[in-house]
């Protein structure tokens, strides 16, 4: 699987910026850029879209209804589909240098060691199902997206803790066609389901970090290392936020192409969720001097 | 006008035509499928996004464009899915 003789260890650290959707996932890029070893990171971010790599954010998103709930808009350098986060998310990102695996090959790893952690919280019908979900009694509680490149692999996905499903309902357009092949209950489609849900009790993100660090571990053969951030993927993630991951032009990237059928103020609403707040800019000063 | 697909247990797929009189002069293919190699898919969007064929021709000149495409690999979706949300698109127009 892998061409590179490491130390036997997985790397797993916490590293996240809630409240600056827009340096979470540029973060998530500097660790598939900049990782030397097997890392695994955690991280959440509050109430926003992440929309894949090539789609159109006024085809997935109602902008106006995001706007009033004071959700942003960030796009991702992977592909797959839209999605909603919020604290009540895990969030997870596998890089793996040196090693050679096809993106099906990449998901299943990754998935079915999601399904293991799960299973060592006492859940038993849960099940990786391809191409890229996890789920729980054939409802989706994590769904992962992936890039490689010749040297490197890369996966990350989100895991439904206590996520807020009727914002996210309200912020993701939906089309009958994704719902085709789907589970209806009663007049509502249901497709997803949170942790807390099919355990009937809340449930601590923190508690589940240690789970999942051991499950990704057991599926590669190696040992956790906790580790912290290195400045070199500070300093690249600064970078990849300056000139991506806070621009319109990448994340309204393919609305101009679609121009003609947005009205003035839908536009309006998704240019004010695809840029960074005041809040969240003063978040990414904060975070310069620890590479300067 | 656009259209869209979803490939039974797989992934979506939208197509967005932009016309003029009988003619298309634009198509926009986006959706929760992956890619390999993405830069293969960039260049395969912009030269789409300036196709320029009469409407009846559309569908069959996208997916003779995405099947000379030897390199690159869609997960998710197949042509024929392409094909089916451009029949769409066109119905809507």
């Amino acid at each position: 699987m892998s061409d590179v003789n490491y130390s036997g260890e997985l790397r797993a650290l916490v590293a996240e910026w809630p409240a600056n959707p827009f340096f979470n996932l540029a973060f998530e890029e500097a660790l598939y850029l900049e990782a030397r070893c097997p890392t695994l990171r955690f991280w959440r971010n509050d109430k926003v879209i992440v929309i894949g790599r090539f789609q159109c954010p006024a085809l997935e998103v109602n902008a106006l209804e995001a706007r009033r709930l004071g959700v942003k808009l960030v796009r991702r350098f992977t592909g797959g589909g839209a999605v909603y986060h919020d604290l009540g998310n895990l969030n997870y990102a596998l890089t793996l240098p040196g090693y050679r695996l096809d993106v099906e090959r990449s998901f299943e790893l990754v998935g079915e060691a999601v399904a293991d952690a799960l299973r060592s919280l006492g859940i038993n019908d849960v099940h990786y199902r391809p191409l890229n979900d996890v789920e729980v009694g054939g409802l989706k509680i994590s769904g992962m997206a992936a890039s490689r490149s010749q040297d490197r692999v890369f996966v990350h996905g989100s895991l439904l803790v206590s996520s807020d499903l009727s914002t996210l309902w309200t912020v993701l357009k939906t089309s009958k066609e994704k719902l085709s092949d789907k589970r209806f209950t009663g007049s509502r489609v249901k497709r997803v389901i949170t942790l807390s849900e099919v355990l009937g009790r809340s449930v601590d993100v923190p508690d589940l970090l240690g789970i999942m660090a051991e499950a990704v571990a057991g599926k590669l053969g190696l040992r956790v290392s906790w580790s912290k951030v290195h400045s070199s993927e500070l300093e690249r993630a600064l970078n990849l936020y300056e000139e991506k991951y806070s621009r319109l032009e990448w994340n309204l990237a393919l609305v101009d192409e679609l121009r003609d059928l947005i009205d003035e103020e839908e536009m309006e609403a998704l240019r004010e969720i695809a840029t960074p707040s005041l809040d969240q800019r003063r978040i990414v000063e904060e975070v310069k001097p620890w590479v300067e | 006008m656009c259209g869209e697909k979803k490939h039974a247990g797989g992934k979506l797929v939208k197509v967005c035509l932009k016309t003029q009189r009988d003619l298309v002069k634009g198509v926009f293919i986006t959706g929760d499928f992956f890619v390999e190699p993405e830069e293969k898919f960039i260049e395969l969007t912009y030269l789409l996004s300036v196709l320029e064929t009469p409407i009846r021709n559309v569908a069959d000149e996208v997916a003779r464009i995405l099947e000379g495409e030897k390199l690159l690999r869609i997960y998710g979706v197949t042509i024929e899915d392409v094909k089916e949300a451009i029949h769409t698109a066109v119905r809507g127009i």
